[in-house]
């Protein structure tokens, strides 16, 4: 029991800054954030044999971050709270950065979460599926089709807003 | 190759997603080919893009971690496995005397009481009884026999000319 109690405290420091980065886009505060990864690694501590299992455990622990995160929201939904408050960011200098960042806005959510995992918290294809819990075959197409779509936004300004088209 | 296969290819080379080896062979692939190798910077620059578009938020300071020590599981009282100990033996108390009384039986008897059966056979008493047949024609044969009464009406003004 120590040792998975040591080796799960092992598992914190490593993921534990990823994961919480994570769960702050996804709900939003940093409190919420926090509880929740308190919660993610108590339920880790709970299903350890699982989590001994798993091909990758920091992609298990993201796969277990995202639903516990996707409860909250629910929640927070059924309260009639705000799910996800964006971080003010910086107008960007290259215009075709903003074109882009909205054009990832466009994309349905199972591809924003596969591109998301990939670009910014850098998880493998594997991880990716073993966190979302889908073949490896489904994130390769679905990263495939996020950025086929990224891409047409990109060459084809028709198909851009037309607040966006003057940029570009 | 296929174009189509090979723009799969640049878009798992672009984000990452090739073992070394076949991102070496995919990279000699493009030297030869300016055509293709275009084609694999439009998709890198892409992908290079939205890298930029979601960058890594700066890092949050990790909090401490607080597991809960688990709860050991509770030891089932004595009293309640007394209990229980007796709860069975009167379940088996039960069971054994139920049994015993349906086994012991007699083979063959039957569990429903004999339906009572009509009698068919007309008795000889009945030749004479009030509701028999026999009786009845013989009651039509006597009528038939004797003269029917005949019902006369006469009026007032008969009766004066006859009493005149």
């Amino acid at each position: 029991m120590d040792d998975t109690r040591q080796w799960i405290e092992a598992l914190y420091l490593e993921s534990g800054p990823q994961l919480l980065i994570f769960l702050k886009q996804r709900v939003g505060d940093v409190a919420s954030a926090e509880d929740l990864l308190q919660e993610t690694f108590a339920a880790a501590l709970r299903q350890a044999d699982r989590l001994r299992s798993a091909s990758s455990p920091r992609a298990y622990l993201f796969g277990m971050a995202r639903n516990l995160a996707a409860t909250a929201s629910r929640k927070a939904w059924r309260r009639n709270q705000p799910l996800f408050i964006p971080e003010p960011q910086q107008k960007p200098q290259d215009p075709r950065l903003e074109l882009l960042r909205e054009a990832m806005t466009r994309l349905k959510p199972e591809f924003q979460e596969a591109l998301e995992l990939r670009l910014r918290h850098e998880l493998s294809y594997e991880e990716i599926a073993e966190a979302i819990n889908v073949p490896i075959g489904t994130v390769r197409s679905r990263l495939h089709h996020a950025v086929r779509q990224l891409r047409q936004d990109l060459c084809d300004p028709d198909r851009l807003p037309a607040s966006r088209k003057e940029d570009v | 190759m296929k174009q189509e296969i090979l723009e799969r290819l640049f878009m798992d080379r672009a984000l990452g997603g090739l073992t070394p080896d076949v991102a070496a062979l995919l990279d000699a692939y493009l030297e030869k080919d300016p055509e293709q190798s275009r084609q694999f910077e439009s998709i890198d620059d892409c992908v290079r893009l939205a890298a930029r578009a979601c960058p890594k938020p700066p890092a949050l300071k990790l909090p401490p971690l607080k597991l809960v020590p688990m709860p050991a599981p509770r030891p089932v009282r004595t009293e309640f496995r007394a209990g229980l100990r007796i709860l069975e033996m009167a379940a088996a108390f039960v069971l054994g005397i139920g049994l015993s009384f349906w086994g012991l039986r007699p083979a063959g008897t039957a569990t429903m009481k004999p339906q009572s059966t009509f009698a068919t056979t007309v008795e000889p008493s009945s030749q004479s009884a009030f509701w028999s047949m026999n009786r009845a024609i013989n009651i039509r044969s006597s009528s038939e026999s004797t003269q029917s009464r005949r019902v006369t009406w006469e009026t007032l003004m008969h009766k004066t000319q006859s009493m005149n």
